[in-house]
């Protein structure tokens, strides 16, 4: 493994000071009828190149609503979302969702649900091959997601993201589901996902050791309407030793500013 | 297995009773022997009579199928994406759902006289109605999760039909196709039966007129039989194309 890990403050070699992500007083306010319920309030966030950007809240806060956003399912009903310095207008290429399930297509295999990620839908098989060695999924392909494990149809799901090869992998509570074992080791994996291909993550967990095992910052939302309510930069080394001083001294002062 | 042998138990003890009855001479000239019907079966099948008969029936039912799924299935997908459509056209949709294929024989003999077309028609529209409204509620029931990872996959609009909306909706039109095959077989024999001079249908009137029980049980048993087959065939192919849904 390369050396990145340990190259001091930040665990990826790209990390730039040009913002890929801008979040512009975004609002999110859902009408059902007369029923009206503000998600979010005037949200601001600047993601640079690069960073690992993990979200903390409570339930309900709006989470994955932000990350819909993001990702171009939602439209904010008040605010500008950019991406490398362009509003951006739906989905697109340049950036990739994990959704808090799974959401693979049950009737496809797990080679054909990752294939409907890459842009030639998978008619180039290397890329499909190499993305399922990422994910360690080579021997499932044929799989359909019934046959699945959940940390495996997670991977499965990981995979489709990663397939457009985005800029920005957005991720919403991907390793929610696992068992403390494979967490651990999807954390590793999703540290080298991240290093290798450069990219910027911007992940949602319930995690606080999570969240200071990846992030280069953390960002705490406040509960209904869900804004910002504090930014924490991580400055420890890669790869992050939990039982270290500092470390607690992150876990504390996050239990903190989440109560 | 086990279950498939005691679904026989039932036939096979009224055709044992059927036997000794006709041994033991009840109800001759009403009920023929089970012999004779067995030598009336061979005598037709020699001929090759009954063969064409199945022939024409099934060629009939597969062509009335065909145009009804040919509109159904479109129609349905049109349906279920654009709901004032379905508005306007579901309260016609449950009148003639009420109408059974059969009263529009007598309309369709006036209109397209006693030719193919009359029995296709009929066909068909026994088997549109179970199909259009299995695809619509196939296709209305899709989870909203699964558009949301079309849209974020950026499928063009033929991947939003083959990747999503046909897999999806395949239990269902599955389902419908099914049952519309099997609507349209009864009434195939429906049609053939007043507007025909071929198939099992007709086998069976002109049973009749020659007053031939034995033939006129061997219709009905080809009917039966080949419609279970049918149905057996249709079990087949949704096992087969929905392979991925988890058994429970
Ligand atoms: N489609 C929707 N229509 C109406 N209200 C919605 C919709 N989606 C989310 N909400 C509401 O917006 C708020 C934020 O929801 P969201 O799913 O973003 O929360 P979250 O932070 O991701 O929660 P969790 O941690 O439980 O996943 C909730 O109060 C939710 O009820
Ligand atoms: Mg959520």
């Amino acid at each position: 493994m390369k050396d990145t890990y340990s190259d001091g403050k930040a665990g990826n070699d790209s990390i730039s000071t040009a913002p890929v992500l801008e979040l512009m007083n975004v609002s999110k306010e859902y009408r059902k009828g007369t029923r009206r319920l503000l998600a979010l309030k005037d949200l601001s966030l600047t993601v640079n190149g690069g960073e690992f950007v993990t979200i903390l809240g409570q339930s309900g806060c709006g989470k994955t609503t932000l990350l819909h956003m993001i990702a171009g399912l939602e439209e904010p009903t008040a605010g500008e979302i950019r991406v490398g310095g362009k509003p951006i207008r739906g989905p697109g290429r340049d950036r990739g969702l994990v959704f808090q399930e799974p959401r693979l297509f049950p009737w496809a295999t797990v080679a054909h649900n990752i294939s409907l990620g890459l842009p030639d839908r998978g008619r180039d098989q290397r890329k499909l091959e190499e993305l399922l060695e990422l994910v360690g999924l080579e021997d499932f392909a044929q799989a359909y997601p019934k046959e699945l494990s959940g940390g495996m149809a997670q991977r499965a799901a990981l995979a489709r993201a990663l397939a457009g090869s985005p800029r920005i992998l957005l991720l919403d509570e991907p390793l929610g589901a696992l068992d403390a074992v494979t967490r651990l080791r999807m954390q590793v994996q999703l540290m080298r996902i991240w290093q290798e291909n450069s990219l910027t993550v911007v992940a949602v967990t319930h995690d606080i050791d999570e969240a200071i095992v990846l992030s280069t910052r953390i960002v705490i939302l406040s509960p209904r309407p869900g804004t910002v309510k504090r930014v924490i930069p991580v400055e420890l080394p890669y790869p992050r030793n939990r039982t270290a001083p500092e470390f607690n001294i992150y876990r504390q002062e996050l239990l903190g500013a989440l109560e | 297995m086990k279950r498939g042998v005691r679904g026989l138990a039932a036939p096979l003890l009224i055709i044992l009773l059927w036997w000794l009855g006709a041994e033991s001479g009840v109800g001759p000239g009403i009920l023929p022997h089970p012999r004779e019907v067995l030598a009336a079966l061979a005598d037709l099948a020699a001929r090759g009579e009954l063969q064409a008969h199945i022939r024409i029936s099934l060629l009939r039912v597969i062509q009335g199928f065909f145009l009804a799924a040919g509109l159904a299935i479109p129609a349905g997908i049109l349906a279920a994406g654009f709901s004032p459509f379905a508005e306007y056209i579901l309260p016609l949709l449950g009148f003639l759902r009420q109408v059974p294929p059969v009263a529009w024989i007598p309309v369709l003999i006036m209109v397209l006289g006693i030719g193919e077309a009359t029995k296709l028609a009929v066909i068909a529209y026994a088997a549109f109605f179970p199909i259009f409204v299995n695809a619509v509620l196939g296709i209305t029931q899709i989870d909203h999760h699964f558009w949301e990872v079309a849209r974020l996959l950026e499928f063009s609009p033929k991947e939003y039909l083959r990747e999503l909306i046909l897999p999806a909706a395949a239990p269902s039109l599955i389902a419908g196709l099914r049952l519309g095959m099997s609507n349209s077989w009864r009434a195939l024999v429906a049609a053939e039966m007043l507007a025909a001079f071929s198939g099992l249908g007709y086998m069976l009137m002109a049973a009749r007129s020659l007053v031939r029980m034995d033939e006129m049980f061997i219709g009905i048993a080809v009917i039966g039989l080949l419609g279970l087959a049918i149905d057996w065939g249709w079990k087949l192919l949704e096992g087969y194309v929905l392979r991925w849904q988890s058994r429970e």
